[in-house]
Parts: structure tokens; sequence; C-alpha cells
């Protein structure tokens, strides 16, 4: 016991004789406290901020199922993983007297369970939320659109469903949005969604001529008191359903309806991986909804491969830190090793034995991991403080098109802290030192009297070789002795060479798995968003969905071009589902990356190629696929063609470039009813099986009248249906062109669809062959300095819109930030951030190798001083060996960077799919550059101070 | 011809109360060529006088001119050049660098002035200390004669006007010991270095041409047992 003492007050005083490399390995390790607090308490308060953010826009339940009766509700309460239930009844409609609108002339009226109205983020505008089973609150948009209804007033309720009767004796009638038919003779009860028919209009009387609404009372009949208005509800955000939302509390008991909704919450501390499949199984996968928003935050996205990238990141980040940690650690251990081998040895020679050695060194490392432990978790939770301090203006960014900024700067991001989560970094943080202080402890317990008397050194004695004389009289002093150092003192310079490797292989395998990561986030979030160049380029757009008159189109011109301070107006067409394409006119490729998706989700069913080809490639009615269209100005269509070194061509020739880039995934390739358990992107390098040069048929969609009349069909009665060319137009393919070559102009992920780019001259050429009602879409995009202008062209563009012309105005960029931009960017920062510090802990790590490396040197110096050494060749000496250790550590960091990154890019794509691997060369050279500059700062810092020596007093002691 | 003079040198350490003085108006000179002998007991302060005549430490007072040259008065890197070509040091631990073999270790000082080392000489100096067998070997891997053999080896090599010995056999047996100071004698002789050397041994220093006895940082005595043999071959 008394021995132990001694042994930990001669190691105490060890440590404070290196008092600068005993803080070096205190910071090195409360950086590691502090990346460990970051990725689990950083994560944890980011996502439970997102997760509120999200909540806000849907609601903060995880699951929400549709249509399901009292049965099916007590299967679910009974899955694994469901720890609430919250129940939704839609009773349908109510007349609506007081409304403001003729064309919304119901309410329909909606009962929530408690524990439904808490969750389904109903924000109250004025009053309250219902408390009682007659109190109810009704959407704003009521009273927004002239309303008179208020707190306060009674309501009568009876509800009814909607139907409508078609009285022709033929020929059904269909609507497009919501699709839907009344066959003639019949009465179909209307989609919830489906507008109405205003008595006296144009259209209702047209309507009332051959048709019907009924209305069939479902029971339900109370009178209820309003105790407030709310925010429109999200579901009732379309615009065309004929009615406001109103909503009351009920118990569950009370159920009116046989078939009813529910929303779901799952237990985080009992969680099921299955549970989305098992609610898929139970209820259809149509029947509900998985809010992603909300559960990607969890970890417990219905998606698999999102939990898997949180996961995996998190593991990965953890991972890195404890191995950047065990080398440090080890390392300050490792370097000292000559110096407590003279106090070990001399305790031992006065009995220590190898058990009270070895405590030497694990009683030094509790020593630096006690102050560092607290000052890493503060420090680490003042970075998440100060981080979420910057969080709510980037939520603000992110979310903005999802939720108001008054919803985001209502909720202020807060630390989230779990005991449980502090305890992990606390475990972790002790074995990573334990495990690091391990070899070192062990070796040391072996060192004996006799080392000491020696002063041995830790390393083999260095393999004599025999000297070149040639060589030895060819070489510069300074070449000589640097080699000799970094050949014959290993163990001195193995510490930088640890240190230099780890730099090099964490930060690379971290920025190479980064790009991975962010590669597979695009591909999984944002697959088959392709951008058009000139909406990046200008600040303002005019979007024209479909058909326009040319009057119409033209006033809009003339208004933008009238209007003061416009400039740049640049239009582009474009469509994702223009033409059709024949099947055969498709490369291989793309079918065989088709099947394979389509395998995916048929799982083991042992599908095959033959039925593939059946189902998608040559179906029985339809062996076409639909080609998307994007039109450019005549002149940038002859920019791209000479850039893409195209063939000539005549402009009679309806010339096209072909979209050399295309993609499938499991998310995008929707097979009704299957869903593969992982997710898979693909990229099809060249979906085209035309060669330049040839003609590429395009089939515009719809028939001729010829074509409808032998199909026994009546144009007049069909939406989307008349064209003028029967068959393929044909279209010449001056070139191909994937998304890389076309960056000037075009950008964003490989697209689902097909796509053709043809100049402005033959986009008109399709709108004329196309149905009307097909035409292209336009963006005019522009820039304008003069706000009343911008107040102009919004007003031009609402003016349209009364008059039911899709004519929308856009204040910023068409980039759309969405739900999965915010992902993509938390993992930039986040990224960058740990590379950061990752960084500062190897680069520590560096400088203690090296300030070691001199201290042990000092000997050395003073020897080569006294022998007449300058300064300068001091320097030339150790920077050559500095050099050489980082050259070595290239050589071997190399290597095992390979091997590593080979293996995450294999384990990434055989779950995610095939993509593009760049490995980041520029990155790595600055990245040499880099260390190798460190080294050289750092080597000259440590000889300067190490030059100030006293060359006498080293001298005196024995021996080098 | 003088070769060394030391004026007035005086070394004070630290300050105040823990102030020691360990030499104190410390003058006298050493002709070319001659062996001179510094005995004392510990503490004399004869180890400081060496370092001080070798330019490795600088005196508080007093001057140290070598060949007409006032060495402490030159900058630190002109020092060490001056150090390179003129003297030679050899420690009582050898001061070998132990990732160096024994050739590496000769030519070390010649190199560092970036001269390439004559083959032949190499050749000549390790046979003359009898390392032959030894040249590739790492200092720890000889023994404690053969790495002070190595020591003068390269203390020699440049064939520096001045050889200062600090008790060069103060580690080894007296079989060694003597064969130590045989062949610096010998060094003395052939190439006609001067050499002054530092011992504690009686019987050693009474091998010099001169002996200078040192007590409490001050020379007591300085008696000429020989006339020295000047010039030697070179």
């Amino acid at each position: 016991m008394r021995n132990t003492k001694i042994i930990h007050q001669v190691t105490l005083k060890h440590m404070k004789m290196n008092a600068k490399r005993s803080l070096i390995s205190i910071i090195g390790i409360a950086l590691m406290v502090m990346l460990l607090t970051c990725v689990f308490a950083g994560k944890d308060t980011a996502f439970k901020y997102f997760t509120d953010l999200g909540s806000m826009k849907h609601g903060s339940y995880h699951y929400a199922v549709y249509d399901i009766d009292q049965p099916m509700l007590e299967q679910i309460k009974n899955l694994k993983g469901i720890k609430e239930v919250g129940v939704t009844e839609d009773l349908k409609f109510t007349e609506f007297e007081q409304t403001g609108n003729p064309e919304k002339p119901f309410l329909s009226i909606r009962r929530y369970s408690d524990n439904a109205l808490n969750w389904a983020n109903i924000k109250l505008v004025d009053g309250r939320l219902p408390e009682a089973t007659d109190e109810i609150v009704i959407s704003e948009a009521a009273i927004k659109e002239g309303s008179s209804i208020k707190i306060g007033d009674k309501i009568s309720v009876e509800t009814f469903r909607r139907f409508m009767s078609n009285n022709m004796e033929s020929g059904g009638t269909t609507f497009s949005s919501p699709t839907f038919e009344i066959p003639a003779g019949e009465t179909v009860e209307v989609p919830d969604r489906m507008f109405y028919f205003v008595p006296g209009t144009e259209f209702g009387d047209e309507f009332y001529k051959e048709h019907e609404e009924i209305h069939e009372k479902n029971g339900f009949a109370q009178d209820f008191t309003v105790v407030g208005i709310v925010e429109k509800p999200d579901f009732e955000e379309r615009q065309g359903e004929a009615w406001y939302t109103a909503i009351t509390v009920f118990d569950e008991e009370a159920l009116q309806s046989k078939t009813f909704n529910a929303m779901l919450k799952i237990d985080p501390k009992n969680r099921n991986k299955r549970l989305t499949s098992e609610l898929s199984n139970l209820v259809g996968y149509e029947n509900m909804y998985c809010n992603d928003i909300v559960l990607v935050f969890s970890g417990l996205s219905s998606d698999n491969s999102l939990n898997y990238t949180v996961v995996t990141v998190q593991t990965f980040f953890v991972a890195l830190i404890m191995l950047i940690s065990l080398v440090l650690i080890y390392n300050v251990f490792a370097l000292s090793y000559d110096e407590r081998v003279k106090y070990l040895g001399m305790l031992s020679s006065v009995g220590a034995t190898a058990k009270q050695k070895r405590s030497s060194i694990y009683y030094e490392s509790t020593l630096l991991l006690i102050p560092a432990l607290p000052v890493g978790l503060l420090a680490g939770l003042g970075l998440i403080k100060i981080a979420a301090g910057f969080m709510g203006p980037v939520a603000g960014k992110l979310f903005n098109a999802e939720l108001s900024e008054t919803v985001i700067n209502s909720i202020k991001p807060s630390l989230n802290i779990n005991p449980l989560t502090l305890v992990l970094i606390v475990v972790l943080s002790i074995v990573t030192v334990l495990i690091s202080a391990y070899i070192p402890a062990r070796k040391m317990s072996k060192v004996g009297p006799i080392e000491s008397i020696r002063g041995n050194r830790s390393g083999k004695a260095a393999k004599r070789r025999d000297s070149n004389s040639k060589r030895l009289l060819s070489r510069t002093s300074e070449a000589m002795i640097s080699s000799r150092f970094l050949r014959n003192d290993k163990s001195k310079s193995s510490g930088i060479i640890r240190a230099v490797t780890i730099f090099l292989l964490v930060t690379t395998v971290i920025c190479y798995t980064s790009s991975l990561v962010m590669q597979m986030v695009d591909f999984k979030l944002k697959e088959s968003s392709i951008t058009i160049g000139a909406e990046k380029e200008h600040k303002y757009g005019v979007f024209i969905a479909g058909d326009i008159s040319q009057e119409d189109r033209d006033e809009i011109y003339d208004t933008l071009n009238s209007c003061a301070g416009v400039s740049n107006i640049t239009t582009v067409k474009r469509d994702v589902t223009s033409m059709l394409i024949s099947n055969d006119s498709i490369s291989d490729e793309y079918w065989d990356k088709y099947y394979e998706i389509a395998s995916l989700h048929h799982g083991n069913d042992g599908y095959t190629r033959e039925q593939f080809d059946s189902e998608f490639k040559y179906p029985d009615d339809f062996s076409q696929t639909f080609v998307g269209v994007i039109a450019f100005d005549d002149e940038v269509f002859e920019q791209i063609a000479k850039e893409t070194n195209a063939v000539s061509y005549g402009k009679d020739e309806n010339p096209c470039i072909l979209l050399d880039s295309a993609s499938v995934s499991t998310d995008s390739l929707i097979i009704f009813g299957m869903k593969s358990k992982d997710y898979r992107y693909l990229e099809i390098d060249h979906p085209f099986g035309v060669e330049v040069g040839q003609n590429v048929g395009l089939e515009p969609m719809g028939y001729t009248r010829k074509e409808a009349e032998e199909l026994g069909l009546d144009i007049d009665d069909m939406a989307f249906a008349e064209t003028e060319v029967e068959g393929y137009a044909d279209f010449k393919v001056i070139s191909k062109a994937d998304l890389t070559e076309l960056g000037k102009y075009m950008g964003g992920m490989p697209p689902v669809t097909l796509y053709v780019i043809v100049p402005m001259s033959v986009a008109d050429y399709i709108d004329q062959i196309q149905p009307a009602e097909n035409a292209l879409s336009s963006f005019i995009y522009f820039d304008c300095d003069n706000p009343g202008s911008i107040e102009d062209i919004s007003a031009m563009a609402a003016r349209f819109q009364e008059e039911g012309i899709n004519v929308f105005f856009s204040t910023a960029s068409f980039d759309v930030t969405e739900f999965r931009d915010i992902l993509s960017y938390l993992i930039r920062c986040i990224l960058v951030i740990f590379i950061s510090i990752a960084s500062i802990i190897c680069l520590l790590n560096v400088y203690s190798s090296i300030s070691a490396l001199m201290v042990s040197r000092r000997k050395h110096f003073a020897v080569l001083k006294s022998l007449g050494t300058t300064y300068k060749q001091l320097v030339t000496i150790e920077l050559r060996e500095s050099i050489g250790m980082v050259l070595r550590s290239i050589l071997i960091a190399a290597p095992l960077t390979a091997i590593i990154c080979f293996g995450i890019s294999y384990i990434l794509i055989s779950r995610f799919g095939h993509f593009t691997i760049t490995f980041p060369w520029i990155f790595i050279l600055i990245l040499v550059a880099v260390i190798i500059a460190a080294t050289i700062l750092m080597t000259s810092y440590c000889l300067r101070r190490e030059h100030k020596i006293d060359i006498i007093e080293e001298i005196k002691r024995e021996s080098v | 011809m003088e070769l060394l003079r030391c004026e007035n040198i005086g070394k004070v350490y630290g300050t105040g109360d823990g102030q020691t003085v360990a030499l104190k108006d410390v003058s006298f000179s050493v002709e070319k060529g001659e062996f001179v002998s510094i005995i004392g007991a510990s503490g004399s302060g004869k180890s400081t006088l060496l370092h001080i005549i070798g330019g490795v430490d600088k005196p508080t007072s007093g001057k140290v001119f070598i060949n007409g040259v006032d060495i402490h008065a030159q900058s630190e890197d002109k020092l060490a050049i001056f150090r390179r070509r003129h003297i030679g040091l050899i420690y009582q631990f050898y001061n070998l660098l132990p990732e160096l073999n024994v050739d590496e270790n000769i030519v070390l000082t010649h190199m560092l002035d970036g001269r390439k080392p004559d083959r032949d000489r190499l050749d000549s100096i390790v046979e003359y200390l009898g390392l032959t067998e030894r040249r590739t070997h790492l200092p720890s891997e000889l023994s404690g004669g053969q790495q002070q053999r190595a020591s003068i080896g390269r203390a020699l090599f440049c064939n520096p006007e001045l050889v200062l010995a600090d008790e060069p056999t103060g580690n080894l047996d007296r079989k060694n010991s003597a064969e130590i100071v045989e062949l610096l004698k010998e060094s003395n002789r052939m190439y006609g270095q001067t050499l002054i050397l530092i011992t504690h041994d009686e019987n050693i220093a009474l091998q010099a041409d001169r002996i200078i006895y040192m007590e409490d940082g001050g020379i007591i005595k300085d008696e000429r047992i020989r006339v020295a043999e000047l010039g030697g071959c070179n």
C-alpha cells in the first residue's frame, strides 16, 4: 500500500516536471470528451429542436392510419413499440350557413380524442381549443373568406355524405382534380376534396342540367358553441375543396363511424424496427402516413436507410473520436518511456511489483482524465449552447418552405441533456483512456532495475547495417544524421509517425466518407431533382403552368418588358411527362437497372426478368415510357449543341439532345403493395437506345380524332385527348450529353424521367402537336431592382389566377428548400465541425510528439552543438527528419486509408446502390501540404525552444 | 609559440545567496604542442575551465584567446564553426551519437564543417584506434573503452590544434585508461596537437609536460614536468 503511494507520488512529480506535455494530454482528452458530448448531446439537442419544428408542420405524432375499424385499432394498440394512440373521426359535412364563399358551403366536421388534439398541431388564432364535446373551433380560412362566424356563436350540425349523380344516358363524367368519374346513370360518393358547383353560375347551371348533388345524412346531429378560431390545418391547404374545417373533441367510446383514423406515438424505449412494415401489413401501405420529419430525428424513420444513416454516422463519429484519442493518449505514454524507465526501474529495485508499476500508468491516466472530463463535458455543452443559438436562423432558412417565421421563432432550441447520455459519454471516455494506457502499462510493468541502471531504450536495438562508405562520403552531415535518426531511433520517431499517420488517415477517411454519405443523402433525399441553371442565376420568376393563350402570354411578356428595372428575361419550357417514347428506343442498361430495383421490391419471391419485361417493358396495352422536355432559347440550344459536339442539323429536322443521365431507385420505382427493405439507388449512364444522328420517335399524349374513332372513344368527352399527329413524330438526335457536360445549363441529380432537350422553336412545334391542355410549362426568369415593378408583376400574376389561369410569381429562387435539405445541411455542418475538431486533436497529437522528440533530443543537440553544429544545421537536420517521418507516415497511411475507404464504400454501396466515387485527391494534397507545413512549423518552434538549452548541463548527463 | 591564453577568467553560477563561484581570476597560457594536465579535487573548477576554453560555456569575466582570437567575442554560430575547426573535445561519458556507427561518429565533426571525409585518413585513424572490426557498430554495441576510442577519433579526425579531454578515463578500468592516455599522448606526439587533459588521477597527470593544480576555482600551482616535444609529424 505504502509502496503504491510512493509510486503515485513519483508519478505525480513526473507529471509536474512534464507539465506542458501533461497539459497537452489533458487538452486532448478534454477535446475528445467535448466531441463525444457534441456527438451525443448535440445530436439530441438538434434533433429535439428539429423534431419540435417538424411537429409544427404535421403534428407531433409518428404515424397516422386511416379507415381503420375497432378490431384493427385494438391490433394496432397491441403492436410492439406503440406507446399511445389518439383517434380522429371524420363525420363528413354539414351545411355552413355563415359561409362567406359560395364555393365553400360546408363545414368538414372532425372529432379528435384529447391525445389526437394535442398531437395534431392545431394552432389557435383566437379563443381556445375545445374542451367539451359541445365545443368546436373553426378554420381561420372561413373568416378570411368573409364568413360572419365568431367566437360564442352557436351552430347546429347535422352531418351528411356527398354524392353526385349523372343523369345522362350515355357518357361518363370525368373529373381530373380530384380524379374520379361518374358513369352515366349512376350516383357515386364524391372524394372529400371535390369542389362544389355553385347554382346560378355558368358552370353550375351547366352541371346541374344533367347532374345532381345529393346529401345523405349519416346520423350525427348536435349543437356546438364556437370557442376558437384556428389556423387553416395543412389538410385543408389545397384549393378547391367545398368546405372549411371544424374540429371538436370526443371520447373514443362515442365513435359514430365504423371506420375512423388514428394517430400513433411510438415508445422510444421499446423500439420496434419492423413497426412500419407491421403497420403497413395491417392497414395497407396506402392507408398510413409516416410523419418522417418527426421520425427521422428520432432515428425511427419509416425508411430503414435513413435510420441506418443516422446510426452509422453517429457510430462512425464515435469510433473515429475514440481512435484519435487512443493514439493521442498512447503517444503520451510511449513518448515518455525512457524517462519512466528510469524511475520505474529505480522503484523496481526497491521492490515495486509489476502491478504497482502498472498502477503508475493507470494513476497518471486517471489524473489526466479527472480535469479533462468535466472541462470537456462543459466545453461540449457550451459549444452546443452556442451552436443552438445559430440553429434558429439556420432552421428559419431550412424550414422556410414548411413553416412560417412566427412559428419558427416561437420555438427556441434548448439543451437536451439526457442523464444516460452523460453517463455514456463518461463511460466511453474512461474506456478510451484505459484502453490507450493498457499497452504502455503492460510494457512498463516489465521494466526491471537493470533497465534503469543501463538507461535502456524502449525499442529493440537498431539493427546494425554495414555502412556504405561511398554513400557516407558523398552525403552531407545533416543528411547523414537525419537519416540515422530516422533509421536508428524508431522509438522516438514512431510517435510522430503514428500521429501524422492518424491525422492523414482520419481526415482522409472522414472526408471520403463524408463525400460518400453526402452523395448517399443527396441520392436518397434529392434524387431526380434536376435543376435549371437559369433558376439560380435570376432573382425572380413567373411560372406559367400548362395551356395559356398567345394573347395572355404576350401580356405577361409585355408587362415584364414594360416594368422599370426588369432585366435578363430568360424563358425555359419544361415538363416532366410531355411525350411518349417507345420502350424499344430505351437502352438495355435502363431496363437492366429497373429490373434490379424491381427485384429488390419483390424480395425473395423469385421475380424473373421475363415477368418484369411483361409487366414493364412490353405490357399488353402500353409499351411506352414518358419523356420530359426541356426547351431553351434557340441561341442557348445552339451553344449547348456546340459544346456537346453535336452533329449538323437542319432547322426543320426537329433537333434534340438526349440527356444521357438518368436514375432509378427503390423510392422512385414504386410497385404497389411492395417496398424494398433497403434503399438502393442506381445511376443509368446511357438511358436511351438511340444513336446520335438517328431519329427518335416521340409521340404526343392523346389521340387524333381518327384514332379515337377507331378505338370507339368520344374525343370530345375526354380530357387531354386530342392531338394532330398520328403515332410518333420524328426528332433528330444531334448529340447526347450527361449532366456534367451540361453543368452550365442544368444541374441536380440524374432524373428518374428521361429527358430530351430542344430549342424553343421545337418546343413550339411540340405544343402544336400536343393536346392544348398538355402544353409545356413556361418558366420566365428575370432580375429586377425596382420594388414597384415587383408589385406590378405580382399583381398581374394574382389577376391571372383569379381568372383561373395558372400564372404564378416567385419572389425568390425557385430552389425550394425542403425537409430533405435540412438533413443534408445538418450533416454537412456536423462533418465540417467534426473534421475541424478532429484535426485539432490530431495536430495536438503531432505537436505533443514533436515536442517530446525534441525534449528527448536535448542531449543530442548539446553534443552536436559542442562539436560545432550551427543552429541552421540543427534546423536542417530536424526538418529533414520531420519530412522523412511525414513521408514515412504517408507510406503507412496510404494503404491503410485505401483499405478503410474501400471497406466503407463496399458497405455503403452494397447497402445503397452504385454511385460515383470520387476520391478527394485535392483535399488529400491539401492535407499533405498542411501536415508538412504544420510539422515544419512545430519542429522549428520546438527546436528554437530546445536551442536555448544549457549545453553543459546536458553534456554532464551520463549518456546520450 | 602560444596557442591558448586565458586572461582573468571568472565564472559565477546563480545569483544572490545561491551564488557559486566556480572560477576566480584564472590566467595561464599554453604553448602549441604542449600536453597539459589539469588536476584538482571535485568542484575545484577544472571542468568549468575546460568548457570555457572549449567555447561550450561562457566565462562571467575574462577572455580566452586561441591563436590570438578572443573566442567568446564571436557570435554563437561563428564560435560553433571555430570550435569544430580548431578544438577537439573528449568527454568522460563519450557523448557519441547513439544512432551513428563508429565511422559516422568519427567523421561527424569534419562533415559538419561541410567537408568530405578523406577515406584514407578515416581508415588510418580507425586502425590507429584499434576499431577496424567495429567500424559499423553502434555505440551501444561497444565497450566503454571502445566508445572512448571512437570519441577520441572524432576529436582527432579534424586535426584540431587544441584537444580538450575532460576526465577521459574517469569511466574506464585501469587497462583501458592506460590505453586511452597512451593514445592521446601518441596523437599529441604524432599530430603535434596541443592537449589539455583533466584528471584527478595523479599518475595520468604525471604523463603530461605540465600540470596545473586547481583548488576552489583558482590555480594553486602550475608545474612544468618536462619540456614539450613541439612540432611532431602531421
